[in-house]
């Protein structure tokens, strides 16, 4: 049995033996084959990371240390049973620490399908939403990620989980294969500047949804994958949720002052009440349009993903009724040598300063990022890679300018 | 964003650019014989696109691919023009992705018949002719 199948697990001679046991509940040749391909995904590493900080003079001072050390990654256990021919499950725990120092589980992906045919398989539950191409090919697997820092305009940015239904499918077209992903889910919140996918209900009537067309190309330009990517939403952002999992609609102050009266000087007062709301529930539409590609073959690798953004502020303190234009994008090239893959990547945003969207992520900011690394795949299960980086602050609501060191030692078994 | 569609766009000119380097895949000349169930009609192509994850189903029918051991890198050089390194990191991303399950390995030819010749929708490749109770698909 070769490595990447050991985590099998044939059932089918268990249910066989319970029906010959005298059970007598089904003939067993009813019994679907039961197949459980389970996958563990591992990193450890170390990084440091360098701010350089402005002085009042306007010249930039040495970079210094803000955080260094070594790094224990995220472990995530991946389980795909298939169950008959047609019933598969996608289950994902991840555990990892967050910058607090806590360890934290997540459910990372709970979806259970139906495969109709090829050009049909129906999901349900959380999944990665299927927008570009990183976010579904390697999200938490860091061993399969052809570096160690996802693009940071995919951490935080954008709503990578849907709660929902996604139907997948393809169609052969030519030599290649015209591919689609189409799906609705609970609308996405913000809630105190994280991305919350509403994993138990949606809290309002508005539904994500959206498709991705792509093509595998096939003959001469196999390995090549490009496509098209829409998305729409309607986000409410709040800075904390009540206790029935609603957005809280924030704190109202009402202050009274009391002011001298000047038609009577000296005797009476005027109250004056001015009410205030600290952190009020804000809306946005979201509408997204893109395109990317993904080339692998023997000698390259290529990733290049493209978002445009046309968001509309509908319940704003700021901009309301403002409609903003954002962007982001990134492309990373490999060349490999065997087992030893060198790789750049450059990444920008440009978002919209006033665009709600973004402006109530945290991690909503503008940046550019360039990247060398290189990766050395020990065999198919094991990788270490290296990396250094240089973020660029943008003229607003920016990332800080720093410099990252990172190198990671990322199996899967 | 302009700086960034340039240095996208020389990027993505340098990696087709490097396209053109040609894959090496070693090659063997073993012959190998793809067999199935007899309820399973496939094309050339269509077998290709059975061991890359691209299908599943022939009509109705949930087809039920297996590897052989004992010749896989044969096959894979010649049916699939892959190593077993980058077969198996294929698998390992269409697992991850979409939850498909890679290909059950058989130890030898004797395994794969057995498991063809009884197995609806089953598929296999052998380095022996086949033997009755199977169909040969095609031989490379």
């Amino acid at each position: 049995m070769s490595k990447f199948n050991r985590g099998t697990i044939h059932r089918s001679a268990f249910a066989l033996a319970l029906v010959t046991a005298g059970l007598g509940m089904a003939q067993a040749a009813e019994l679907p084959e039961i197949r459980i391909p389970i996958q563990i995904f591992a990193d450890v590493g170390a990084f440091s990371r360098s701010t350089g900080s402005a002085t009042t003079s306007g010249s930039t001072s040495s970079a210094t240390p803000e955080r260094n050390g070594a790094f224990v990654g995220s472990l995530t256990l991946f389980a795909s049973p298939q169950i008959g021919d047609h019933v598969r499950g996608l289950f994902e725990l991840l555990s990892e620490f967050n910058t607090s120092g806590s360890n934290v589980i997540t459910v990372e992906r709970a979806q259970i399908g139906y495969a109709f045919n090829d050009a049909l398989t129906l999901w349900g539950g959380r999944f990665h939403t299927p927008y570009g191409f990183w976010n579904t090919a390697y999200h938490h697997g860091a061993q399969l990620q052809p570096s160690i820092a996802r693009p940071v305009q995919l951490s935080g940015a954008m709503p990578a989980h849907t709660n929902g239904l996604w139907a997948v499918g393809l169609f052969p077209m030519g030599s290649g294969k015209l591919t689609y992903d189409l799906y609705a889910g609970n609308s996405t919140r913000v809630v105190g500047g994280s991305i919350d996918p509403n994993h138990t209900s949606g809290d309002n009537k508005n539904k994500n949804f959206g498709f991705n067309l792509g093509f595998n190309a096939g003959g001469g330009l196999e390995g090549l994958r490009a496509g098209v990517h829409v998305m729409r939403a309607k986000v409410t952002a709040c800075a904390s949720i009540d206790t029935s999992g609603n957005c809280a609609p924030g704190t109202t102050t009402t202050t009274t002052y009391t002011l001298p009266n000047p038609a009577t000087p000296g005797a009476q007062v005027v109250a004056t009440t001015i009410t205030t709301i600290t952190d009020p529930i804000e809306k946005s539409k979201v509408n997204m349009v893109g395109a990317y590609a993904h080339y692998d073959n023997y000698n390259v690798e290529l990733i290049a993903e493209y978002y445009k953004f046309s968001n509309t502020n509908l319940v704003s303190v700021a901009a309301p009724g403002y409609k903003a234009k954002s962007s982001s994008g990134f492309v990373q090239l490999g060349y490999v040598l065997d087992d030893l893959i060198p790789f750049i990547r450059w990444e920008e945003t440009d978002y919209d300063p006033r665009d709600e969207y973004f402006r109530n992520l945290s991690n909503g900011k503008n940046y550019s990022k360039q990247i060398v690394g290189v990766r050395y795949e020990l065999n198919v299960n094991a990788v270490i890679k290296a990396e250094v980086a240089q973020i660029n602050s943008r003229s607003a609501r920016s990332l800080e300018d720093s410099q990252e060191v990172r190198v990671q030692y990322a199996i899967r078994f | 964003m302009m700086p960034f569609i340039k240095t996208s766009a020389k990027l993505i000119l340098l990696g087709l650019g490097l396209f053109g380097l040609s894959a090496n895949v070693p090659a063997n000349a073993a012959e190998i014989y793809v067999i199935a169930h007899p309820s399973v009609k496939l094309t050339l192509s269509e077998i290709r696109d059975v061991y890359l994850g691209e299908k599943q189903f022939a009509g109705s029918l949930k087809l039920a691919p297996v590897d052989n051991v004992a010749v896989q890198g044969e096959f894979l050089a010649k049916a699939i023009n892959m190593d077993a390194s980058k077969y198996a990191a294929l698998w390992i991303k269409k697992g991850f992705r979409g939850g498909l399950a890679a290909p059950p390995v058989k130890a030898g030819d004797a395994e794969v018949i057995s498991y063809v010749k009884n197995t609806v929708g089953a598929i296999g490749y052998i380095s022996t002719p086949p033997t009755a109770g199977v169909q040969q698909l095609s031989k490379y």
